[in-house]
């Protein structure tokens, strides 16, 4: 229910926040430097950090604001996946597809996200380092049926050849969509309100959820860690 | 305290219990209920009632219908009300009384608004940064910002004492979205741009939270102060924890990381002083922008979270903000949410609670140490060798080293400088040395040319004949003044004076060295005079001077050969060529004569005079003759003079003048004080008189 905050901005257009999440050394930097510097070479590379990025795309005629966080992968700051993951749309999980261990840390970050947002978020399971084939150590088979097990779709990608990345995110942005009109859909349905009332309606929730990100960061931080 | 204050106010307990039997004490404010029922009762109403522009209108009437059963109590000090707050937690049952009083305080609650609104200074400024963007809105625009400002400000001065913190987050975010609704619905809004309602939105958050800063951050009823407290000794205990314990990729040592280390800590404090919410928000942001500044200086690229959260806990550790738990609670709470949860902002206020977070939980293991290491150090028993405060030393030695270094650099280059300077002088003074020396044995070579012919005083004598008259005229003076010669002989050498009168001027240093050989001059210069000392004079004549050797060559080689016709004087033959050498040389060679002449031209004007008495009182015997006899020594005096003028420039020449000065100067002393002197004298001058006659 949290995560959906903020999904309708006023004006009509999508935002979604998107985290990144996985084990230190997948590549979640590139994946996302790559997107973001693909489109925007000029503009965004010059950018001192590579940790936060916020990227417009249009889909469908609909305005997408996708703000994308990078998370520190090392694992002495794992207890801290909750306050990135809090009221997010989208997770994307790399691993790298030489590193077996990477994977079984995906298949962790899936059972928290379950666990914490419910099927609110959207997840991508993107197996990272394409261009590393040869020392591939995760079946395609086993990350594909995992991935369609927890109800998340797997990429394939490669940061260094660009492979896969922009696909993802089209991807990803179009199930958020789809899942916030759901969302509203369910809203409006459950209410039985107009589209007038639904507004303050949602600004109910918003507060509900509010008061929860507030716990969440005080109090919720430390019961998660 | 209260009860005195307002003793009729007392009332039977049953009736502060909830309404909803609950066992809690209720609360008029919350139409009986206790907070939690309130809340409860609240939410219900909410859902029934539509929406948001309704709850705001639900939240004046309460306000309009409170006024009216309100009794008009004077608590307008915030301290008291903070007090007051403090008690409430307390839940002392007189407090229950006193909640109803001040319940009913609205109208000392306006003024509390105005005086906030009017004592805030930050107010006046953000109504200036502002502006701008309102004198591009419509009046009714502002019209209604102003409107939304007030009834916000009103809603949460009513509401501060009485609902928990968490409440009062809930209606400013829900005021946040009623008005960002409001914008995008009312038709007063819709020629204002996307940005603009951005804007506006911020400035009425802005307002409100400066306004309300003192009621709403930190407040009393919640445990802020004590976890302000808590993570401010958790962060005194890890003082130790340094950037190698957290992976943290930060090069202390590089002086420009340094600096953006300590901006990244001021800005982190800035925190605290900022009061709106997104101030305080853009100080975070401030600090990490610095943070990847830092990062990119040490990494070389743009830095990932992974290089990002370690930082940012070192800051916060090294920082150690002052209310950090407060400042982040009170943003999470009124700051607009959509704010908080995009947006760059957004992103870096999640890290700053993730490193809050950390901090709050950090163990040994997330340190990389092992576990006892790490409980001595969080007991103060061991520090590890590198502090921070240590680095930071490091650091100002490194600094002053650097400083020295480069001082160091500057000497040398200076040094070095000075060096080339000196061995270029010495270079110089070497070539000078040897332009000397060749000029010297260039003058060495030369000057023997120009001595010889002149020391050969026989050239000079060969030349007699043309100056025979000369010596003449001077030896009757001297005969017929003291010894009373024939006029004939007197008329004779008036005659020849007539006829040359040049001679009769350089007759009288003639007289000198005629006359100095017979007191023992010749022994002295003989002595003196050497080929080898004259050589010296001219080296050092034409080593010092600019003058052309040629003039001093010649002066000398005239002192050379007055001495030397000096050596000859015994004989009277050598005495007369000697007298008639200078006459003869000078009008020849102009240098002597430039020297010579302004020597005896005085001596030349007052000689005729001495002369003339002669002519004239013959008979005037040894009277006149006294007074004739200084004159010799006003010659010897200039020679003396001629002598210093030469002695400047000629220092062992003079040397040899100056004998001869001395010996003539005695030989006028003598002759001034000794008649018998004078008379040997006269003797001697017969002697070459008669000489003079017998050649004639």
């Amino acid at each position: 229910m949290a995560s959906t905050t903020g999904t309708v901005s006023s004006s009509g257009s999508y935002n979604f926040k998107v985290v990144l999440l996985g084990e230190g050394c997948v590549g979640k930097t590139s994946v996302m430097l790559r997107y973001v510097e693909d489109k925007f070479n000029e503009k965004h590379i010059t950018t001192l950090q590579a940790s936060f990025l916020n990227k417009k795309i249009n889909l469908g005629g609909k305005r997408v604001n996708l703000s994308i966080w990078d998370t520190a992968g090392q694992e002495k700051f794992h207890a801290l996946g909750p306050i990135y993951y809090r009221m997010s749309n989208g997770a994307i999980l790399v691993y790298d597809i030489t590193d077996e261990d990477s994977f079984q840390k995906v298949k962790n970050w899936v059972k928290e996200l379950k666990k914490m947002l419910g099927s609110e978020i959207c997840l991508i399971i993107a197996g990272n380092k394409l261009d590393l084939e040869k020392q591939r150590n995760v079946s395609v088979q086993d990350a594909e049926e995992y991935a369609n097990s927890v109800g998340a779709k797997h990429f394939h990608t490669s940061a260094k050849l660009n492979q896969g990345i922009e696909e993802m995110f089209l991807e990803l942005s179009q199930r958020m969509i789809e899942r916030a009109q759901e969302n509203n859909q369910q809203r409006a349905n459950s209410l039985g309100r107009s589209g007038s009332t639904r507004r303050n309606v949602v600004v109910v929730e918003d507060e509900d959820a509010i008061a929860q990100s507030k716990s969440g960061c005080c109090g919720g931080v430390s019961t998660a860690s | 305290m209260y009860s005195t204050k307002n003793p009729s106010l007392r009332i039977n307990e049953a009736d502060l219990k909830c309404k909803n039997g609950c066992g809690y004490y209720g609360n008029a404010e919350w139409e009986g209920y206790c907070s939690k029922c309130h809340h409860e009762h609240i939410q219900r109403e909410r859902i029934k009632k539509s929406g948001g522009l309704r709850g705001l209108d639900h939240g004046e009437r309460d306000f309009v219908g409170d006024k009216h059963t309100r009794s008009p109590v004077g608590f307008s000090k915030f301290e008291e009300k903070k007090r007051q707050q403090a008690e409430k937690k307390t839940k002392l049952p007189k407090l229950s009384v006193f909640r109803k009083s001040s319940s009913s305080k609205d109208s000392s609650r306006a003024e509390q608004f105005q005086e906030l609104s009017n004592a805030a200074p930050e107010l006046e400024k953000l109504k200036q940064d502002y502006h701008d963007l309102f004198s591009l809105v419509s009046q009714s625009v502002q019209h209604d910002v102003c409107r939304f400002i007030t009834s916000l400000n009103t809603k949460i001065l009513k509401n501060a004492d009485l609902v928990s913190v968490e409440e009062l987050s809930e209606i400013v975010q829900n005021f946040y979205q009623v008005f960002a609704k409001r914008m995008e619905a009312n038709v007063i809004y819709a020629d204002v741009s996307q940005e603009k309602k951005e804007m506006l939105l911020d400035y009425v958050e802005k307002y409100v939270m400066t306004c309300l800063y003192t009621i709403l951050f930190c407040p009393p009823s919640t445990a802020d102060e004590e976890k302000d407290l808590s993570i401010q000794n958790r962060i005194r205990q890890l003082n130790w924890v340094n950037a190698q314990h957290l992976d943290c990729r930060i090069n202390e040592t590089k002086s420009e990381v340094c600096d953006l280390v300590y901006t990244a800590i001021s800005d982190m404090l800035g925190m605290d002083s900022a009061k709106a919410p997104q101030d305080k928000l853009n100080c975070v942001v401030r600090c990490c922008r610095n943070i990847f500044l830092l990062l990119q200086q040490s990494v070389g690229g743009p830095a990932s979270a992974d290089e990002f959260l370690p930082a940012l806990i070192f800051i916060v550790l090294k920082a150690n903000p002052a209310r950090l738990k407060s400042n982040i609670n009170y943003v999470t709470r009124f700051c607009n949410a959509s704010r908080l949860m995009s947006g760059e902002g957004g992103y870096y206020f999640t890290n700053l609670c993730c490193a809050v977070s950390f901090i709050e939980n950090l163990t040994a293991e997330s340190l990389n140490m092992a576990v006892e290491e790490f409980e001595q150090c969080m007991s103060g028993e061991v520090a590890p060798p590198s502090t921070w405060e240590s680095t930071l030393m490091m650091c100002e030695g490194m600094h002053l080293m650097y400083e020295q270094l480069a001082m160091l650099e500057d000497m040398h280059n200076r040094y070095s400088s000075f060096v080339d300077g000196a061995s270029g002088l010495k270079e110089e003074m070497h070539k000078f040395k040897s332009d000397i020396t060749k000029e010297v044995a260039l003058v060495l070579a030369r000057t023997p040319l120009t001595i010889q012919p002149k020391k050969a005083p026989t050239d000079i004598d060969s030349e007699n004949p043309s100056c025979e008259a000369l010596p003449a005229p001077i030896v009757p003076q001297v005969v017929a003044r003291q010894l009373g010669l024939e006029l004939a002989t007197v008329k004779k050498i008036e005659s020849t004076k007539d006829l040359q009168p040049d001679s009769r001027a350089s007759t009288p240093p003639r007289d000198c060295f005629s006359m100095s050989p017979p007191f023992g001059l010749n022994r002295s210069l003989d002595e003196l005079i050497t080929p080898d000392d004259i050589f010296a004079a001219q080296e050092s004549l034409s080593f010092v001077q600019e003058l052309t050797s040629v003039n001093y060559d010649i002066d000398l080689s005239d002192l050379s050969t007055e001495n030397s016709y000096a050596e000859d004087v015994p004989t009277a033959d050598e005495l007369r060529g000697g007298v008639v050498l200078p006459l003869e040389t000078r009008p020849t060679e102009d240098l002597t004569q430039s020297l010579l002449d302004t020597a005896e031209s005085p001596t030349g004007g007052l000689l005729p005079s001495p002369i003339k008495p002669v002519c004239t009182g013959e008979y005037q015997g040894f009277a006149a003759q006294g007074c004739q006899i200084p004159s010799i020594p006003c010659d010897t005096g200039d020679t003396q003079s001629l002598k210093f003028d030469t002695c400047g420039t000629v220092d062992p020449g003079s040397s040899q003048v100056s004998v001869v000065g001395e010996t003539v100067d005695s030989v006028a002393s003598d002759g001034r004080s000794g008649n018998k002197t004078e008379e040997t004298l006269v003797q001697i001058l017969s002697g070459i008189m008669t000489t003079f006659d017998t050649l004639f």
